[in-house]
């Protein structure tokens, strides 16, 4: 174990300059939020209500909770593109077979339910990845057309919207609400909490386990996690069942908060959700990345998305804001870490 | 040592890998049974023609894709850019030579829109070549952030909405016939064509599978890495603005939305193809197989199920599928994909 622990605080000490890179990178992610939000609260004051804070928050909800599944699965040098499809379907599953059976209680035996679906899910991404040694790309890439067509096929194509009451209920509610004049009642939705415990969960993983440590490891260099000890199988197992878990919750959230289950939903967010882990910092080819990182890189992703309208510049411009903030997000760090590239340029996909 | 290229690539031209052998008896057995399925509709001239309507779209996607990964890149803006094509033509188009506008105008505004188009998807193209090539970002990443730009430029330049109303010679392009031959496939051939001329009979090509299969190598061996990659990723601009071509002909109208799951297809069709998404191993003839199988399948499978609802689901059901049982199953036939081995061979490292 001490070897274990001496590779480990050895690739801490290899890796410190990217882990000073990586430092950097969220104090530049949390001054552009920063100056975004002056600029922004300048033109328009409307932006820093409280309101507006519940209405950002609620909005980063899904796509954060989905955002930490792809964080630990880009950490391990893989990737999952499989995720909406996983939370579409496990939602959907869930709420269908709820209605079929008349159930109308908790919100809680929705996500309860669904969860065992997301697990499922990613356990079969695993399988693929990790037994038969597939590519994650094209692994994730099949699974997702076959889980959305399997939902759409032979479940059903309509959008619920009778949910469970208790469902409905927990949609609507609110831990905190502000009565404004102008933009009506704003609420803090409960299912930030589940956000924040994600968060939580993920980064104590990352930090203080020596799976956590696996996760890294693999990522770093796989053939070195291998033969420091690291159980290489039982790790990716691990990262995609997690991934499922979160996908599924993530689901139900999204089916709560825009009160329909929806089996096509969230299709095409997985490009988006990377994004923003990727703007946060973390590496496309593994080894690198924070849950601070994630959380700032959605922040800024979801403050372009939905405050530019507040600063008068048209909503269809949007896009291209996210995509310059991307490529400059990408590009800067590159050309910083250029001298000291070992790769050859273009080595990497 | 030219000789023996020479030689060993005329072997290859004439002896078709096995991957290649599995993809075209998976499309004669996708025939066969999707014909005695449905005796009188699958196996008709106009089914087939329809089907060859449909692939040509989607295939020089494909073949753009293939490209971006034969050098171990991506490319994930291909949809965006042809739809930028497209609706710049549109555009052009439509402001040049609207209603009323003389013969003359007409044939000046579309060759006009044309050029136009194809040299914003080359620019487009060259962005990503430059970005990944001479900064050094990863594929994945520029790719990932152009296809939200271009996207985005799309929607910011159409407000959202769809550009209708091209001049009926253009819509020949999408929806015409050439001794009953899909105008759309003859382009899909011709480009499937010059690709293929480009890859295995110039040195471009040479260079180019040569940084897919090992850029250190390539480097070390005096091969313009940076350019190369930039040249590729041009003519996969290139490719796209015909495909968004293709569609604003078919389709008589452009918008920034148009066909973005052709992007994850188009990733299918080239992996199924046996293109290596690690980079340096692949061939048109498999991507062309490929294609051809998926139609057929997806094809077969709406008319098989068309009274159950939402049939067309079921197509993604089995392009998924079929997809992961060629990478388990045939695994020992797709050289180029091979990564590891099973679970239960001994690890190389114990």
């Amino acid at each position: 174990m001490s070897f274990v622990s001496s590779l480990v605080s050895e690739s801490q000490q290899g890796g410190s300059m990217l882990r000073r890179i990586g430092r950097t990178h969220e104090i530049v992610i949390a001054a552009c939020i920063l100056v975004l939000s002056i600029a922004v609260g300048l033109l328009n004051p409307a932006y820093f209500s409280l309101g507006n804070l519940f209405d950002l928050l609620r909005n980063a909800t899904t796509y954060g909770i989905l955002a930490m599944g792809v964080l630990v699965v880009l950490i391990s040098g893989g990737v999952d593109v499989s995720f909406p499809a996983i939370a579409a379907a496990s939602s959907y599953i869930a709420v269908k077979i709820l209605i079929a059976s008349g159930f109308q209680g908790s919100a809680w035996i929705v996500y309860a339910l669904a969860m065992p679906f997301g697990f499922a899910f990613g356990f079969l991404n695993a399988t693929l990845i990790a037994c038969f040694r597939l590519p994650a790309l094209i692994v994730t890439l099949g699974t997702a057309g076959m889980i959305y067509g399997f939902v759409l096929f032979f479940v059903g194509n309509l959008v619920l919207y009778n949910l469970p009451a208790g469902l409905v209920k927990y949609g609507t509610a609110s831990l905190a609400t502000v009565e404004d004049a102008t933009a009506g009642t704003s609420g803090l939705h409960p299912s930030v909490l589940l956000l924040v415990a994600a968060a939580a969960a993920v980064g104590i993983l990352l930090k203080y386990t020596m799976a956590g440590r696996g996760v890294f490891a693999l990522g770093g260099n796989r053939e070195a996690a291998e033969r420091s000890g690291f159980n290489i199988r039982r790790i990716e197992y691990g990262i995609y069942c997690l991934a499922g878990v979160l996908a599924a919750i993530a689901g139900v959230t999204q089916a709560a908060l825009y009160r329909n289950a929806n089996p096509a939903a969230l299709m095409g967010a997985e490009l988006e959700v990377i994004a923003a882990v990727v703007l946060g910092g973390a590496s496309i080819t593994g080894g690198r990345g924070t849950v601070t990182g994630t959380l700032l890189g959605l922040a800024l992703i979801t403050i372009l998305k939905s405050s530019l309208v507040l600063i008068g510049i048209p909503s269809e411009w949007q896009k291209v804001a996210i995509g310059s903030a991307l490529l400059i997000g990408t590009t800067v760090p590159a050309i910083r870490t250029r001298g000291q590239r070992r790769i050859p340029v273009s080595d990497e996909i | 040592m030219r000789d023996i290229l020479k030689a060993s690539s005329a072997v290859s031209r004439l002896m078709p890998d096995g991957h290649i052998r599995f993809l075209a008896a998976t499309v004669v057995l996708i025939f066969i049974s999707m014909a005695s399925a449905m005796p009188a509709q699958f196996p008709t001239a106009s089914n087939l023609q329809s089907m060859a309507f449909q692939m040509a779209e989607l295939g020089i996607l494909s073949v753009a894709m293939t490209l971006a990964l034969l050098i171990g890149g991506i490319d994930l803006s291909v949809t965006a850019m042809a739809n930028l094509s497209a609706i710049t033509a549109a555009l052009v188009m439509t402001r040049l030579a609207g209603a009323g506008a003389s013969a003359g105008q007409v044939t000046v505004a579309v060759a006009l829109a044309l050029l136009v188009s194809l040299a914003v998807g080359v620019a487009c193209g060259m962005v990503n070549g430059l970005l990944i090539g001479r900064v050094g970002v990863p594929a994945i990443l520029v790719t990932l952030g152009t296809l939200t730009l271009y996207s985005g430029l799309g929607y910011a330049i159409t407000k959202g909405r769809a550009v209708h109303g091209v001049p009926d010679p253009v819509l020949f392009l999408g929806i015409g016939t050439v001794w009953g031959i899909p105008v759309p496939l003859i382009i899909f051939s011709v480009v499937v064509g010059i690709a293929s001329t480009l890859l295995h009979r110039t040195s471009f090509g040479f260079k180019a599978y040569m940084l897919g299969s090992n850029a250190l190598a390539a480097r070390f061996s005096g091969i313009d890495n940076p350019g190369i990659t930039m040249r590729t990723h041009m003519i996969s601009g290139f490719l796209s603005a015909i495909a968004g071509l293709v569609s604003l002909a078919r389709t008589n109208s452009a918008n920034a939305e148009y066909g973005s799951s052709y992007l994850l297809m188009a990733i299918l069709v080239a992996v199924l193809g046996g293109v290596s998404v690690n980079g340096g191993h692949g061939r048109l003839a498999g991507v062309v197989l490929a294609l051809v199988s998926l139609q057929m399948l997806s094809t077969g499978f709406n008319m098989l199920l068309s009274r159950y609802s939402g049939s067309n689901f079921f197509r993604d059901f089995a392009w998924g599928f079929l997809l992961l049982f060629v990478m388990v199953f045939a695994r020992n036939r797709i050289g180029p994909l091979r990564t590891g081995r099973f679970f239960w061979q001994r690890s190389r490292t114990q």
